[in-house]
């Protein structure tokens, strides 16, 4: 398997960036719970460290953890760690995480490249199972087709019925009801999602049996992207709360964030195709709250529209193309 | 010491008894043996030796608040909850129902208390119908070993299909409520209910699991062509009243590893399933014969199942609890062998069949598409009258020998001439490369 570090420069995939912006916009409001120089950030920063710089930059969080597992390739990651207060960890995130220290609160996003497998909702029950009240929880995987790859000599086994999906993550895990369809296209992005879900409240549900009254821990679910800047991908975040946070909860705004997301939907990135004149004429009608309000010119309503839902994440390298 | 009693007070608190009888028993397994009880009414209704049991259902549902659990199975009556039902143990003069799957003995109870601190029990026969409530706190404090009736209607007809059992259970420990709750656990517990009572569900049994329907899960055996599963019957005990009937069934089904093992059933409930350990044999060295190897996935397609039925449950293979294997009973060590021999057979035949994978690859395998062409898959329990284990020996093989080439070499080379010859996998490099190669220098010297 090649590493995706060697393939992609993650820092140019527009759909990811405006994911990250929207997630530092989110994160950003957690300081109701604690301030943010004192959460420490856990990641999977590969080889361009972007999730820790912009967290760094933005929010001012100084302790990164970021967890990388190419172990052959440690001096690279050293040498592009750009800062002092990141702290690489080199390893599986399966052995990293439980050896964390979880009394800190923490943001956790967990960004897979792989497809969704036992192994990666093992490491989200690691996380539900220790996080501490305040500590924010991303989960990104592929969400493109699933691969059934436990037994090493054999082909990886593409997972389309509910059968082969049982076979490889185990009675538990598999919902009484899947049909193929869950399985397949954007659909697939909202089953892995939906059981990411499920993985969190389990995981949850364990230690809270051990909790007394105040301290049990919810996970309260913020915002959910799908994308395809290549592979479909999928995300969701929220944040850990106990009884008592309810109320800070509620006062932090997540609600009213333009991506707040409760349910099972999420939003889906479209980036628009636009020249950068045609970007600026849009800005001088944003933020509109009436997308049809917009004065659009010869722009396409269904770019036009994605714009006006996206343009405060949007990278503006495309100027540069000129 | 003038006054004091003539001996030494042994009786053991309530409190004390509830909690050592609960300890011990997973949680699953509880629920279970309150659907065994369910299925032995059936049988009580219904006695037959391939008994029907369409229009006859339980019911179970559970939440972090309640447990529910009812039948059409016929109820039980007064007399049978005044004496036996309620009693802690099996009272020896206690009449036994043909063939059963459940323990009087402890059983229900024993899944109540383990259940919650609050419980309700109705049950309706076609001429009695009753119903008590115990609270747990309460009974424990009250020094007498009883329960009590809330009420009791006798000399009044009831139609058959009003005749039934229902449990409920409130006031849950907070342990129980946590996973009763639980998403997985249902799920979990869904799919054990399904592979353990399979046999009962294909008999026409309903269950139905927090409103849904189960069916049973599939066991099955491929025959067909020249390919015949070993099956061996048998009888043990013969000259007693209660024979023991024994079904040896093994053969191929598809190559799934976690369905590949051997089932043990007796009387109708699967007892083990799937399973691969030294328990059936698996990893063993027998004293004259070759020994069976551990379990590998190249034996994913070994199923094999015994069946054991007997009018007297006592005498079948299981454990005091009927939950696991007696390994020393008399009548599994006169199966064990047998299960070997099988076991060998169609070893034996896996491990040929694996070479000849290997040798012609997945898709070429003469025996392998003989396999999946001539054959079907059949219900183990449609498998009967002995015959040994064949297969199709002379498979026409579809083209010319083939042999398979495996290699190393550093990913990032491979990885380039990935790119360079635009295909996606090491194997298809290995390949490309193999009939660039062959056309430059062999081209044209085969036959």
């Amino acid at each position: 398997m090649t590493a995706s570090y060697q393939l992609i420069d993650y820092s140019v995939r527009p759909a990811k960036f405006a994911e990250r912006k929207m997630l530092s916009e989110m994160l950003g409001r957690l300081k109701v719970f604690g301030s943010l120089e004192t959460y420490r950030y856990i990641g999977f920063g590969s080889i361009w460290f972007s999730d820790c710089v912009l967290f760094h930059r933005a929010l001012g969080i100084e302790h990164m953890v970021s967890i990388e597992r190419e172990l052959e390739h440690e001096a690279r990651f050293e040498f592009n760690n750009p800062y002092r207060g990141i702290e690489l960890r080199m390893g599986e995130s399966t052995d990293v995480l439980p050896g964390l220290d979880w009394n800190q609160r923490s943001i956790v996003w967990l960004d897979y490249d792989d497809p969704l497998s036992p192994a990666i909702l093992d490491d989200v029950r690691t996380v539900a199972t220790r996080a501490s009240p305040g500590t924010a929880f991303i989960v990104s995987v592929q969400s493109h087709k699933l691969f059934d790859n436990q037994d090493p000599d054999e082909q990886p086994i593409h997972i389309d019925d509910r059968a082969k999906f049982q076979q490889f993550f185990g009675d538990a895990r598999t919902p009484p009801e899947m049909e193929p369809v869950d399985l397949r296209g954007w659909t697939l992005s909202s089953t892995s999602r939906r059981i990411i879900r499920l993985e969190i409240e389990e995981g949850l549900r364990q230690v809270n049996a051990a909790r007394g009254q105040g301290q049990r821990l919810q996970f309260r679910h913020i915002a959910a992207f799908e994308y395809a800047d290549g592979a479909k991908m999928t995300t969701i975040a929220g944040v850990f709360t106990d009884e008592g946070q309810n109320g800070l909860f509620e006062g932090a705004g997540f609600r009213e964030l333009a991506f707040f997301r409760e349910g099972d939907e999420a939003l889906r990135i479209n980036v628009p195709m636009l020249t950068p004149r045609e970007m600026r004429h849009l800005d001088r009608s944003l933020p509109c709250p009436n997308d049809a309000e917009i004065d659009r010119g010869p722009i396409p309503q269904r770019e036009t529209n994605h714009y006006a839902q996206l343009y405060r994440y949007l990278p503006n390298f495309a100027s540069y193309e000129l | 010491m003038a006054g004091a009693e003539p001996h030494i007070n042994a009786m053991p608190t309530k409190a004390f008894f509830v909690d050592m009888l609960v300890k011990d028993i997973p949680l699953e397994r509880a629920i279970l043996d309150l659907v065994d009880n369910c299925i032995d009414g059936a049988k009580r209704l219904r006695p037959a030796d391939e008994p029907d049991f369409t229009g006859l259902q339980v019911a179970l549902s559970l939440s972090d608040e309640e447990f529910v659990i009812e039948d059409n199975c016929g109820g039980f009556d007064v007399a049978t909850a005044q004496n036996y039902a309620f009693r802690f143990g099996r009272p020896s003069e206690a009449k036994s129902t043909d063939y059963s799957i459940g323990q009087f003995g402890v059983g229900m109870k024993r899944a109540l208390f383990k259940f919650g601190r609050y419980f309700e029990v109705h049950s309706t026969t076609q001429n009695q119908k009753w119903s008590m409530t115990v609270n747990v706190d309460d009974w424990e404090e009250a020094p007498e070993w009883v329960f009590d009736f809330d009420e009791i209607i006798e000399d009044q007809e009831f139609p058959l299909e009003d005749c039934g059992t229902r449990i409920i259970v409130r006031e849950l420990r907070p342990e129980v409520s946590s996973r009763f709750g639980g998403e997985y656990f249902r799920r979990q517990l869904s799919e054990m209910i399904r592979s353990h009572q399979r046999q009962f569900l294909a008999s026409g049994l309903a269950i139905e699991f927090d409103e849904t329907h189960l069916t049973n899960t599939e066991l099955k055996i491929r025959t067909g062509g020249k390919f015949n599963p070993a099956i061996e019957e048998f009888s043990y005990d013969e000259e007693t009243e209660a024979p023991i009937l024994v079904r040896i069934v093994a053969g191929l089904s598809e190559s799934i590893p976690s369905e590949a093992g051997w089932y043990i059933v007796c009387n109708g409930r699967v007892i083990l399933s799937a399973d691969r350990s030294d328990q059936t044999g698996w990893g063993s060295v027998a004293d004259q014969k070759v020994g069976i190897p551990k379990y590998h996935n190249q034996y994913a397609r070994f199923r094999g199942v015994v069946f054991f039925n007997c009018r007297s449950s006592s005498k079948l293979p299981w454990n005091t609890t009927k939950t696991g294997l007696d390994t020393s009973s008399a009548v599994w060590q006169a199966t064990f062998p047998k299960m070997l021999d099988h076991t060998r057979t169609v070893i034996k035949f896996l491990n040929s069949l694996d070479e000849e994978i290997e040798e012609y690859g997945r898709s070429a395998a003469p025996l392998l598409s003989a396999l999946s062409r001539e054959t079907q898959a059949q219900e183990v329990e449609k498998f009967k009258g002995s015959r040994s284990f064949s297969w199709n020996t002379s498979p026409r093989a579809p083209g010319p020998k083939m042999t398979k080439i495996q290699y190393s070499r550093e990913a990032s080379k491979i990885r380039s001439l990935m790119t360079a010859l635009g295909v996606g996998s090491a194997k298809a490099v290995g390949e490309t490369t193999f009939d660039i190669i062959y056309k430059e220098q062999a081209e044209g010297e085969e036959e």
